[in-house]
């Protein structure tokens, strides 16, 4: 599955256009990182250990959206956007959507 | 006689927490029975989310098209939150709630112009609504929005 | 390109993240064990603390209450019983004073620093001297095993870490679960305080008749409000079942059978 955020697949053609698909995931934080990062504040820097947490929702919520595009019979997703909320405190929302194509 | 308050504050607390379990369940499963109903509909729609219009037929208007929901959790689920956060991970009881808003919110956008035949450049927002006080409330706003298109016949 | 319309059938709710009630089950008691174990050991973290600080720090971190009333004379038996329990040796070498709290209600209290406060209403209502002496060995007992201190390192703990995994929000049932089971320890920790209370009678008058007087009153008086299955959200045990159990300590003294520890 190709995946950009451009409108179209460089160097090939979209035949077939299926409309907008999505994938999302929510995600909380745990103890342990929560205070790491409260540690990490006084002293500033990455926080490693929400870097990687975002990172894992972000891939579950592209994962979702692949899911929808290939049921669809997509072989790319095009002009993909991405957006990271907070939903409640402690828990962030990934929202990753774009439109499922045929390209040759 | 504290024993009857104290037993008296506990059974409130599952009550409420049994209320929003079983309430939270009727109106989550009404609403996706809704949504599934409307996506069917508005299948021949498509919402795209680039800007580029690859049609020969002339456009007889393009509007600004949103689509707009807010959606709030039940009081068992941000019961479940409290100890999600406690070991991390995907917290499952609020995807069905930021799901069902997003699908909200997209199918308002389409049903806010009925005569388009497709939507350019769709793009959603999702924002959290707070009492104020920092706390959050489980309250989600979902905004979807893009251009739509009428081409002529 | 055209447009083909494609109706999702499974993956449109790919992102609704539904559990099987069976992982709810799982997640529920995996929760419970771990918060079950977690709230012991902080407990025992919290008693291990306690029994470290040393009895002199403990008499000089702690003052007894301003409420007391300078009345020697009414406290000039107790005094004297308190120094009779006192003098065999086996209480903590802390500063034990007693202050004399102004309540009708026959109660007494063990504050933290050596302390033993005692109400009027005790006063009153207990004649016999070992009766008395029953209430302070029971106090005695109290600061014996350091319940004072634990209580409040208990509290600390409890709230520390009540602050760190829920902190900014109240999860409903924590509160009250936790409720009933610091209850339960408060219980475990009376009825020990009984038992040292009853040994120290014993050894410093040799005989243990008319101790429970006080028990015995307060089960005459409150007969009707023993709500039984309501007992685990208390703090003391019900009266009557601490009556059987000293009563059973004291045949066992009398018959000169050795006590288990």
């Amino acid at each position: 599955m190709i995946l950009t955020n451009i409108e179209s697949v460089t160097g090939k053609q979209i035949i077939e256009h299926y409309g907008l698909v999505q994938g999302s995931t929510i995600r909380a934080k745990n103890v342990g990182r929560d205070i790491m990062a409260s540690l990490k504040n006084i002293v500033g820097g990455e926080l490693t250990g929400y870097t990687e947490l975002l990172v894992e929702a972000r891939q579950q919520a592209i994962d979702r959206m692949v899911a929808q595009a290939e049921e669809c019979g997509a072989n790319a997703v095009v002009n993909v956007r991405f957006s990271t909320s907070s939903v409640a405190q402690g828990a962030a929302e990934i929202l990753c959507y774009g439109t499922a194509v045929k390209v040759r | 006689m504290e024993e009857y308050i104290f037993l008296l504050q506990v059974g409130l607390a599952v009550g409420l927490l049994a209320l929003g379990f079983v309430a939270g369940k009727i109106a989550e499963n009404r609403h996706y029975r809704s949504i599934r109903e409307r996506e069917q509909r508005w299948l021949h729609v498509p919402a795209v989310t680039w800007k580029t219009l690859d049609e020969d037929r002339p456009v007889v208007y393009a509007t600004l098209a949103i689509g707009a929901v807010v959606v709030s959790v039940d009081h068992f689920k941000r019961f479940l939150m409290f100890f999600r956060k406690i070991f991390g991970g995907e917290v499952h009881s609020y995807s069905s709630l930021i799901d069902r808003g997003r699908r909200e919110a997209l199918l308002r956008m389409k049903e806010s112009c009925p005569s388009a035949d497709l939507f350019l450049n769709c793009r959603l927002e999702t924002s959290t609504i707070s009492n104020g006080q920092g706390k959050s409330t489980g309250t989600v706003e979902v905004l979807a929005y893009g251009t739509a298109i009428k081409l002529s016949r | 390109m055209r447009f083909v319309p494609k109706p999702l059938a499974g993956t449109a709710d790919a992102s609704r993240g539904t559990t099987s009630w069976q992982t709810f089950l799982r997640n529920v008691a995996s929760a419970v064990i771990i918060l079950g174990l977690g709230y012991l050991a902080l407990g025992a973290l919290a008693e291990l603390l306690a029994r470290t600080i040393p009895d002199r720090w403990e008499a000089r971190m702690f003052a007894p209450p301003d409420a007391a009333v300078a009345d020697t004379d009414r406290l000039a038996r107790a005094n004297e019983i308190l120094a009779k329990l006192t003098s065999s040796g086996e209480p903590r070498d802390l500063p034990y004073r007693l202050v004399l709290v102004p309540d009708p209600q026959p109660n007494a209290f063990a504050f933290p620093g050596g302390a033993i406060g005692v109400t009027t209403g005790l006063l009153d209502s207990v004649e016999s001297e070992l009766g008395l002496a029953m209430v302070l060995g029971h106090e005695l007992g109290h600061h014996q095993y350091r319940h004072t201190l634990t209580a409040i390192g208990r509290a600390l703990v409890f709230t520390v870490a009540r602050q760190l995994l829920f902190g900014g929000g109240e999860a409903p049932l924590v509160g009250a679960s936790l409720g009933i089971a610091e209850a339960g320890h408060s219980r475990r920790q009376e009825r020990e305080a009984d038992e040292l209370g009853l040994r120290l009678v014993y050894q410093t008058y040799g005989r243990t008749e008319g101790s429970l007087e006080l028990y015995e009153d307060l089960l005459a008086r409150d007969a009707d409000d023993q709500l039984r299955w309501a007992a685990f959200l208390r703090s003391h045990p019900v009266t009557s079942s601490r009556l059987d159990s000293l009563r059973r300590l004291q045949a066992q003294l009398e018959a000169g059978k050795p006590v288990a520890d």
